[in-house]
């Protein structure tokens, strides 16, 4: 029996070993894609200035939709936050999925909303709207009130109302950067008939200083929690997909902040209704729809709008959020699996859709099951000790790497941390990420799949802290 | 087992390398940042004293003076190029000849991408037309030079300059076209005689569309015989950018090509035709807008009830017309719309689209 789990346990750690090399050989190479990504980026950028794209009139309108669920803590700051933003001509739609507080409520008092006749074209299928509401003093402002179907739905309520070629999907716990949306447009300026959506960077803003709706002053916040979540938002954002972006392998746009060309996203169906990876499910369909139709087009990642939103501070809601990201992800895989190495879907196909499916949906299943074969090791007295502490150092130091070269690129991106000290205290908790977090979120990731299979849909409720220092 | 070693050993000193490298490089660029803050403040009163003072050379003196320091000056020059102009403008440009112009030209000849950005960015404020012989050789250089040299070429009336902005857009790939757009429509009416014989080459429909664009965004209305011509190409999005920009010239004498183009067969060319109908207040006008609002598209039909409301009493009007037929339920329901906007914002052509 012991002979058979010593060369199960050779065999499996062969496999974690050529599993854990290849994966951090990507992150390496996605880190340093993303450098030389954004330094060509910023010289490309330096004699367009954007308030010269403000001024052109090929700038193409945008829909700014931003679904809304229980939120009233944070929804009045942040539309504020839409509404300042700076862009010829855009709306903001804010879609109240049926929220049991009082969302609609603060909605109509604080922008004296006015209830209107408004017209649409019911292109997708949503819950019933109960009713269109505009206000005098914010003409850009549309807020529609709906009966709850989930962020999906809502997102296609307000596709349907939406009046502009271009939309944006903004999470309503977030702030734009006032000139967030000129700089997602680029993109499609550059290639209007091939680019279909862009993503932007999300940052976090716990502990940021918050003034009429934008992030005054940057600074990191005090609870251990969110200091995690601020290395791994850089490791993923500015570390990696602005790599994948450039190998043409980008299928994540984060829900929070993206934007897409109406039309194609009307031509697929919009939104996929019923399930809780809306984002990654829109870009995947995107892709597999565009695929199937022979047609060229593009994904794009841009590295300077910036979007910021709140982390969850507590380990309850931060388990809800990556259970509920694991779930999507899972769905989307299982959806699209026809595209698993497919060479009809190209890179996608071949490379994207398969990295996301071994790396990042099995990886929390394979960490689990490599901490279960360790105990288990060690509880049977065959465990090289030696051998396991060196492979978890290299592991530490592996993943260390990677954040500290995602630091430095955030050190020549906009928004740096302005103190030494903070930069510091960043690399200090991509050290300490390894020593608990990372396990704890393989443990709730792994739960994921338990929950998937067992028929779980639902988003879990996200209690929301307001933004800090907020006037 | 060694191997594990020795990779552990290695990532270990390449973690703190890059530790190292993080905190040096931040602590260079504060210390730098400092050091520069505090020379331009010092450098300023005298520099702004001299600026104003009767002797002529003064400002010359401290320019040549605090040579070492040629970025401050060069941030100075720029700053107060914005704020001042008459003798003091004329200073600064002294400045800039004797003190800067030579560097300038030494970081164009430079290796390095970033030092020749540098160098054609110093040209923005003070560029002469003899400069244009030079730029024109750097026009060749990579696309990010290229295009800095090209906004800087647009800031004079040179027609030497204008040519070459031209060709160089004629030569571009299309995905930079868009850049080529803010240059351009810097230089105004002189963009006239280029643009037409452009419209008439066999450019890619990308840049044509854009230059048609363009006409209408000056807007050149000498221009708008051509652009009627444009509107029998067969791409769509040309026809869109003709509408747009025959609307913006509102010459009377296009009318007859933006109704032929409100019937065109494709709903983005109607929307955008009775849309420009707006700025022609006559019945015709008035008529296709309200056949529009019938359009089996909703965008027509948004669009012309917009453009009935724009087009003052009359659109109005025929709006309320709208409201109480009972043949088309969508008309009636879009100029409802329009009217409760309008009743909403207290005007016509609403906020949105400010």
């Amino acid at each position: 029996m012991i002979r058979a789990f010593v060369a199960l346990l050779t065999l499996f750690s062969a496999v974690v070993l050529l599993y854990f090399f290849s994966l951090n050989l990507f992150y390496v190479l996605f880190t340093v894609l993303s450098l030389s990504g954004l330094i060509n980026h910023q010289r490309n950028i330096t004699y367009v200035t954007f308030r010269d794209i403000f001024r052109l009139p090929v700038v193409k309108p945008f829909s700014v939709i931003v679904p809304a669920y229980n939120e009233e803590k944070t929804i009045i700051e942040s539309v504020r936050s839409f509404l300042s933003l700076e862009y010829p001509v855009y709306e903001v739609i804010v879609v109240n999925d049926g929220s049991k507080d009082a969302t609609l409520e603060k909605l109509i008092r604080h922008f004296r909303l006015e209830k209107s006749k408004r017209v649409f074209r019911r292109v997708l299928k949503t819950e019933n709207i109960r009713g269109i509401y505009l206000s005098p003093d914010e003409p850009r402002l549309v807020v529609v009130d709906k009966e709850n179907g989930g962020k999906a739905d809502a997102l296609n309520a307000g596709l349907n109302v939406s009046r502009y070629p271009l939309f944006c999907a903004v999470d309503s716990d977030s702030l734009l950067e006032r000139d967030a949306l000129l700089k997602m447009v680029r993109p499609f300026l550059e290639d209007p008939e091939r680019v279909v959506a862009a993503g932007g960077v999300i940052r976090l803003s716990n502990g940021c200083r918050v003034e009429g709706g934008q992030v005054r002053e940057i600074r990191l916040p005090r609870n251990a929690l969110a200091r995690f979540q601020i290395v791994e938002y850089l490791r993923a954002f500015l570390g990696g997909r602005m790599g994948l972006s450039m190998l043409r392998s980008l299928l994540i746009i984060s829900g929070a902040f993206g934007a897409f060309r109406k039309d194609v996203v009307l031509e697929c169906g919009g939104y996929r209704r019923g399930t809780v990876g809306e984002d990654v499910d829109l870009v995947v369909r995107l892709v597999r729809y565009l695929r199937e139709k022979k047609r060229t087009f593009a994904i794009r990642f841009v590295p300077d709008p910036i979007c910021w939103t709140e982390a969850p501070e507590t380990m309850k809601i931060l388990s809800r959020q990556r259970n509920r990201w694991h779930r999507g992800l899972i769905e989307t895989v299982a959806y699209n699996r026809k595209m698993l190495f497919n060479p009809l879907y190209g890179l996608t196909g071949m490379f994207a859709l398969p990295f996301y499916f071994i790396y990042e949906m099995l990886g929390p299943v394979i960490e689990v099951t490599g901490y279960a074969f360790l105990v288990a090791s060690a509880l049977l007295g065959i465990l090289n000790y030696p051998f396991a502490l060196l492979f978890f150092l290299l592991a530490i130091f592996m993943g260390v790497i990677v954040s500290l070269m995602s630091v430095l690129i955030s050190e020549y991106s906009w928004h740096r941390y302005p103190r030494l000290s903070d930069v510091l205290n960043i690399i200090l908790f991509s050290f300490l990420e390894n020593l608990f977090y990372r396990q704890y979120l393989a443990l709730v990731r792994a739960r994921a799949f338990v929950d998937y299979f067992r028929g779980v849909r639902t988003w879990g409720e996200m209690t929301r802290k307001g933004f800090s220092g907020v006037k | 087992m060694k191997i594990v070693l020795f990779s552990v050993v290695f990532l270990f000193f390449f973690s703190l390398a890059l530790l190292l490298f993080i905190t040096v490089r931040r602590l260079l660029s504060d210390y730098r940042q400092r050091r520069f803050r505090k020379k331009y403040l010092e450098i300023e009163p005298e520099f702004m004293e001299a600026l104003f003072s009767p002797d002529p050379a003064a400002p010359l003196k401290i320019a040549q003076r605090h040579r070492k320091n040629w970025k401050v000056i060069a941030r100075l020059l720029l700053d107060y190029k914005q704020v001042v102009s008459g003798e003091a403008g004329e200073r600064l440009r002294k400045i800039f000849l004797t003190v800067l112009k030579p560097r300038c030209y030494r970081l164009l000849a430079s290796r390095l991408v970033s030092r020749r950005l540098q160098g054609v960015s110093l040209f923005f404020a003070f560029f002469e037309p003899e400069d244009v012989k030079t730029f024109q050789k750097i026009i060749n250089d990579r696309p990010v030079i290229r295009l800095a040299a090209l906004t800087v070429l647009a800031r004079t009336s040179d027609e030497k300059a204008i040519s070459v902005i031209f060709q160089a857009f004629e030569q571009d790939e299309v995905s930079r076209a868009p850049s080529y757009f803010y240059i351009m429509s810097a230089l105004g009416e002189k963009a006239e005689p280029y643009l037409r014989e452009a419209l008439r080459k066999p450019l890619p429909p990308e840049k044509i569309a854009l230059l048609v664009e363009l006409a209408g965004k000056i807007p050149l209305r000498n221009l708008a015989r051509e652009l009627e011509a444009l509107a029998e190409r067969p791409e769509k999005e040309i026809r869109i950018r003709v509408a747009r920009a025959l609307g913006r010239m509102a010459d009377p004498d296009s009318l007859r090509t933006l109704l032929r183009l409100a019937a065109d067969e494709a709903w983005e060319v109607q929307a955008q035709a009775v849309r420009s109908l707006a700025s022609f207040k006559t019945p015709e006008a008035l008529q296709v807008c309200y056949r529009g609002l019938f359009s089996p598209s909703w965008h027509v039909r948004h669009n012309s009830a917009r453009a009935l409301a724009a087009l003052g009493e009359q659109g109005l009007e025929k709006l309320r017309e709208a409201t109480v037929q009972n043949e088309d339920a969508y008309a009636r329901d879009m100029a409802t719309m329009i009217l409760d906007e309008m009743a909403i914002f207290g005007q016509g052509e609403q906020g949105a689209q400010k």
